[in-house]
């Protein structure tokens, strides 16, 4: 787009502001990098050194979460290392703690990962977020290219501080997990673990693989045999340190895996059973849905989010799930390889059956993501208009040509994009050229996750690089609109309830409904408070709270522009 | 080499719409030039060149050398430029491709090809606009091409232009009514009208045409869905799942696999095909892979298995000629080149067979045919350590008793016995019982010239044990050579002599003279000290078991 154009298409997207927010470049810009001055240095490494090993195109995801329940979001970072002959050697992720001090410009994060001990030695995929022992406190599952770890948060006031526990747990997985979700598959009340695996990999087994055209160049997941992934129960234990059984098999959900590279929860057939979706590279993506009664059916194919329009799998990476089109059931965004189109599905399921339409091509979203390679996604509000953007961050996997005959070392890199929701059902247009100079940038990415780091009610951003620095990328679109954030707790002194489901309903009769999650994406774990973009709406009606255990219950908030703690019991039955 | 389409039209298949496929230009690089007739910029050459595997970089030279020739000698310059740029298209170097095909369309405004290509290319990449552009380009000089009228649809389908859309659809089906890619894209039109019964029928009849298709299957499942026939939907996606997992076999209703058993179409002719071959009836074999060709022309192994059957029926030509024409619809499949490359080997066309190994591996440097192929080819012509690289890569990208046995076998031919035997106890251990790995082992053991290998007590077992299966030459061969290595050479005079009236009585006389030289080996009191095989197909000479135990129990009874 003409930078003329890009002028005068912002007013319209950044509401009525007379002085839109710029970017380092002093250009008007829905998302401005604070990376540099926040003091968030991370620099993902890989390990490259020549020899194409297979592990270090994938990159690593990260997470925005509160670690020390100070209210605002907090970063971790999975590093990635050094890769030898035989075994890698992991340089160690990364815990920015955010201190940020209220001013509209003061992020600031201070490196304390090893006062917390949290730094691990593994060499790093991803990571997920969730309070597995009901303490209040955030704990970390970090996925590796070898044995995982299940970080404890002690929970000490005033001091940060994790035990690995992985052991202790029973949570380990020795191979290549990538993305891993914490959710509550029985209803116990207690979090479950997903883990998503790979291939059966090993630097030792490392296939030397060529492009068409005979060049060296990184192979794809087939030339790998598909590792399964796990499911861990968690037996639960008030007060005490619960462990997990592995009920892969008992669930069912080991007979079918694939390559799995991204993984979401969700009730996607409106059970109130959350069910699983994962996203494969090259081979079938899989619908696992909660029978509840302790099993799991793959129904992905009959539901039509298995395979393309053309019946061909495709290269799944990351998943994104949310109400894009309003009428209050889970949607899935998949992003895919370079030359396939990421896929939108629209749920469309009807009493109780559930059933997918891939509306890609209806909602805009096909042929501008072609020419690139996506990790990353997320379904979010970013301009509080009250309907879920999508923002992709692309990186390829195998050489791009321009790059190489350019002599770049790394020539992998695509530029990010962003598409904002326009509503009429879910048509979406490329506003990427307005997002500001950090969707000028051609890296290598591939985690993302949305939260509100400055909380100022918009949702920022953190992207993370292969062999790069991690972005933060601060929202500067949203705040021109109206907006409530909600966080769900089933006791005062707990931590978000992963799984509950609000439902925001407006003057105008029109409800929004969001999830409270931190999975999804590739990777990477984001904020679980619901945020609901108002647009114009300066009241709410009535907030509704569905919880996992099956009970609703209803607030009539005051005011918006604001956080709420909406405590289960504290509602209207 | 590989003949130009009968099509006009650009990729277009004969008795089928369907349209011309990306690597489309690999045929289109090997036609003859035609004439043009302005002066032409070629793109640069591609990054990486020198470094490309030989035939990729052979490939680009020898288009780039026609273009320059042109150019030197003032000559029409489209048609080489046209084809430099099929040649970036099909190794995915799209500005090259770009930069070429609007040089081609330039100099050659009459031709539609050049605007075709440059459509699918930038479909390809998203950039829709322009490859609606330049369809429509390419559709204004040919009204009628049924697949420019249903590529350019597809796209206007994407960009929720239905009138269009349908309005290109139709003018296809008018000209084609089999065409089946045009059917499942009227029928996404009437979905997205919401005639969903409409489009239930379109794909039914489709599926009529092309029961194989996976695109028409899910379309047709999607459609059923939205009528609200799930079963019908459920019915349909079973039969493109895998096997049942035990998994599966917990959660699902039954109902896919007594579908599958009603198949008809391709699965159904290719499992009788695959029954008739192994039960040795080619001409059964062949009708049946023909009715899978027919219900799914786009199957590879329905095509292969056609190629097989001919030559299994001695029509070797047409078995040639049938795989020619699967390499020009499918010029992206290594497998194809592979299947062509040992049909022209077996018939001593080495070079045309070497050219066709190297295509495959420049599209599939981990095509274990062609590795396999290429280690026999280069096996045949002397070329033992290459070879020898040949089949160790393809073994290790999977292992069967035939990369084992190749392997091993190059080993022997180069002299490293100890590493042969090495490689053939792990590799009998991993591929399990093999009769073929089993004798070069105990041929191995019985006859190299490193004591250290050899172990003629094994071998005899080895050899013996084969012989009790299958009283073949392979293994009476093995057991003469056996009981040599343990000394009793008299006994084994005795048996080469019976080794050589077997082969007199199949009519090998390929063997006789080997045969008879090594019975005059014995009969001069020396063992064998060479573990190469007499010959192929040994297994086939039928040898008395009964004259050889008697010789067994002879040599038993005079060792100590």
């Amino acid at each position: 787009m003409h930078p003329c154009l890009r002028l005068l298409c912002l007013p319209a997207l950044l509401g009525c502001s007379p002085e839109p927010a710029r970017d380092a470049g002093g250009r008007a810009a829905l998302f401005v990098d604070r990376t540099g001055e926040s003091g968030l240095d991370f620099v993902h490494s890989n390990g490259m050194s020549g020899q194409l090993y297979f592990v270090e195109m994938m990159g690593a995801g990260g997470a925005l979460v509160d670690v020390d329940n100070d209210g605002d979001l907090d970063v971790f970072l999975v590093q990635g290392g050094a890769l030898g002959p035989e075994r890698p050697v992991g340089l160690g992720d990364r815990l920015y703690r955010n201190d940020r001090d209220g001013s509209p410009a003061g992020i600031a994060f201070t490196d304390v990962s090893s006062a917390a001990g949290i730094a691990g030695d593994g060499y790093g995929m991803g990571v997920a977020v969730g309070d597995y022992d009901n303490d209040g406190w955030p704990d970390l599952y970090v996925t590796n290219f070898g044995p995982n770890r299940l970080w404890r948060n002690l929970g000490a006031e005033g001091t940060l501080a994790f035990e690995d526990v992985t052991a202790e747990t029973g949570t380990d997985e020795p191979g290549w997990s990538t993305s891993a979700t914490f959710l509550d598959f029985d209803r116990d009340g207690w979090l479950d673990l997903y883990v998503a695996s790979y291939v059966d990999y090993s630097l030792a087994r490392d296939v030397a693989c060529r492009s068409p055209t005979g060049l060296r160049d990184y192979c794809g997941p087939l030339t790998y045999e598909a590792r399964r992934d796990r499911l861990f129960r968690n037996l639960g234990g008030e007060g005490g340190r619960p462990r997990f059984e592995d009920v892969s098999r008992a669930t069912g959900v080991q007979g079918e895996s694939e390559r799995g590279l991204g993984v979401v929860s969700a009730d996607f057939d409106a059970d109130g059973w959350p069910d699983l979706y994962v996203g494969n590279d090259m081979t079938r993506n899989l619908l696992w849905l909660n029978r509840g009664d302790g099993a799991f059916s793959e129904e992905a194919l009959l539901a039509g989010a298995a395979v393309n329009r053309q019946g061909k799998a495709e290269a799944s990476m990351g998943i994104a799930a949310g109400d894009f089109d309003g009428d209050g059931d889970e949607d899935l965004f998949v992003t895919h390889l370079r030359l396939e189109t990421n896929t939108l599905y629209r749920n469309v399921g009807v009493e109780g059956r559930v059933m997918f339409e891939d509306a890609t091509t209806a909602a805009r979203l096909g042929a501008g993501s072609l020419e690139s390679t996506a990790f990353g996604t997320l379904l979010f509000d970013f301009d509080n208009d009250g309907a879920l953007d999508v923002l992709v961050v692309n990186g390829a996997v195998t050489a791009v040509e321009t790059l190489v005959a350019a002599g770049d070392p790394f020539p992998l890199h695509q530029p990010n994009q962003l598409f904002r929701n326009a509503g009429n059902g879910g048509v979406f247009e490329d506003v990427s050229a307005a997002a500001g100079s950090a969707f000028e940038r051609s890296e290598v990415s591939r985690g993302a996750a949305a939260g509100d780091v400055d909380n100022d009610g918009d949702l920022d951003l953190l992207i993370t690089n292969n062999n790069g620095p991690a972005r933060l990328l601060i929202n500067n679109a949203g705040g021109r609109r109206h907006w409530l954030g909600l966080r769900l707790l089933r006791d005062p002194a707990g931590w978000d309830v992963l799984g509950a489901r609000a439902t925001v309903v407006l003057p105008d009769g029109r409800s929004l409904v969001r999830r409270s999650r931190t999975d999804g994406s590739y990777c990477s774990a984001g904020d679980p408070r619901l945020h609901f973009g108002l647009g114009d709406a300066t009241s709410v009606t009535e907030v509704r709270v569905d919880w996992p255990d099956g009970s609703r219950e209803s607030w009539i908030p005051e005011g918006v522009d604001r956080y709420l703690t909406l405590v289960r019991g504290e509602g209207r039955r | 080499m590989i003949e130009q389409p009968e099509s006009p039209a650009p990729g277009r298949a004969a008795g089928a719409c369907r349209p011309s496929s990306l690597f489309a230009g690999v045929i289109l690089l090997l036609l003859p030039g035609c004439p043009a007739r302005q002066e032409a910029v070629p793109p640069p050459p591609p990054a990486g060149l020198e470094v490309m595997s030989p035939a990729v970089r052979e490939q680009y030279q020898s288009l780039r050398a026609d273009l320059d020739r042109a150019l030197r000698e003032s000559a029409p310059a489209a048609e080489p430029m046209g084809k430099l740029g099929l040649w970036h298209h099909t190794y995915q170097l799209s500005e090259g491709a770009e930069a070429a095909y609007l040089e081609a369309r330039r100099l050659a405004p009459e031709e539609p090809r050049w605007a075709y290509y440059l459509g699918m290319l930038y479909a390809a990449l998203g950039r829709t606009a322009e490859a609606r552009s330049e369809l429509q380009a390419a559709l204004a000089i040919t009204p009628d091409d049924v697949p420019t009228l249903v590529r350019l649809a597809e796209l206007e389908l994407a960009d929720g232009e239905i009138p269009r859309a349908v309005e290109h659809l139709e003018q296809a089906l008018a000209s084609d009514p089999e065409c089946v890619r045009a059917m499942v894209a009227l029928a996404e039109a009437m979905e997205a009208r919401g005639d969903d019964q409409r489009a239930v029928e379109t794909l039914a009849a489709a599926r009529q045409l092309q029961p194989g298709s996976a695109q028409v299957r899910h379309s047709l499942a999607r459609a059923f869905r939205r009528v609200g026939e799930i079963d019908q939907a459920a019915a349909l996606l079973a039969l493109a799942e895998p096997e049942a997992s035990p998994n599966d076999a917990r959660m699902r209703d039954p109902l896919g696999s007594r579908l599958r058993t009603l198949d008809v179409g391709l699965q159904g002719n290719l499992r009788r095909a695959r029954a008739g071959e192994r039960r040795g009836r080619p001409q059964a074999a062949l009708q049946s892979y023909r009715r899978a060709k027919a219900a799914d022309p786009d199957s590879i192994e329905a095509r292969l298995g056609v190629a097989r059957s001919l030559a299994s029926l001695g029509r070797v030509d047409r078995s040639i000629e049938e795989l020619r024409a699967a390499l020009e619809d499918h010029p992206e499949n290594p497998r194809l080149y592979s299947a062509l490359a040992s049909r022209l080997a077996a018939e001593d066309r080495r070079e045309e067979a070497r050219e066709l190994f190297d295509a495959a591996l420049a599209i599939n440097p981990e095509s274990r045919p062609a590795l396999r192929g290429l280690g026999d080819l280069q096996a045949g012509s002397g070329d033992t350590e290459g070879a020898l690289a040949s089949f160790q890569k393809a073994r290790s990208l999977g292992l069967t008793p035939e990369l084992a046995h190749r392997h091993a076998l190059a080993l022997i031919r180069l002299g490293r016995h100890a590493q042969a035997l090495r490689a053939l106890e792990e590799d009998s251990e991993r591929v399990g019982p093999d009769r073929s790995l089993e004798l070069l082992l105990a041929r191995l053991l019985a006859a190299s010239p490193t004591a250290e290998v050899r172990d003629g007590e094994y071998a005899l077992k080895l050899a013996r044990e084969a012989l009790d299966a299958a009283p073949g030459l392979d293994a009476a061969e093995v057991s003469v050579i056996a009981l040599a290595e343990l000394g009793d050479l008299p006994a084994a005079a005795a048996g080469q002599r019976l080794l050589v009236e077997a082969v007199q009585r199949a009519g090998r006389d390929d063997l006789l003279a080997l045969m008879e030289q090594r019975a005059r080996l014995f009969e001069s009191g020396r063992p064998l000290r060479d573990p190469v095989p007499a010959g192929e197909a040994l297994d086939a000479i039928f040898v008395d078991p009964a004259a050889l135990e008697a010789l067994f129990d002879r040599a038993s009874a005079r060792r100590p």
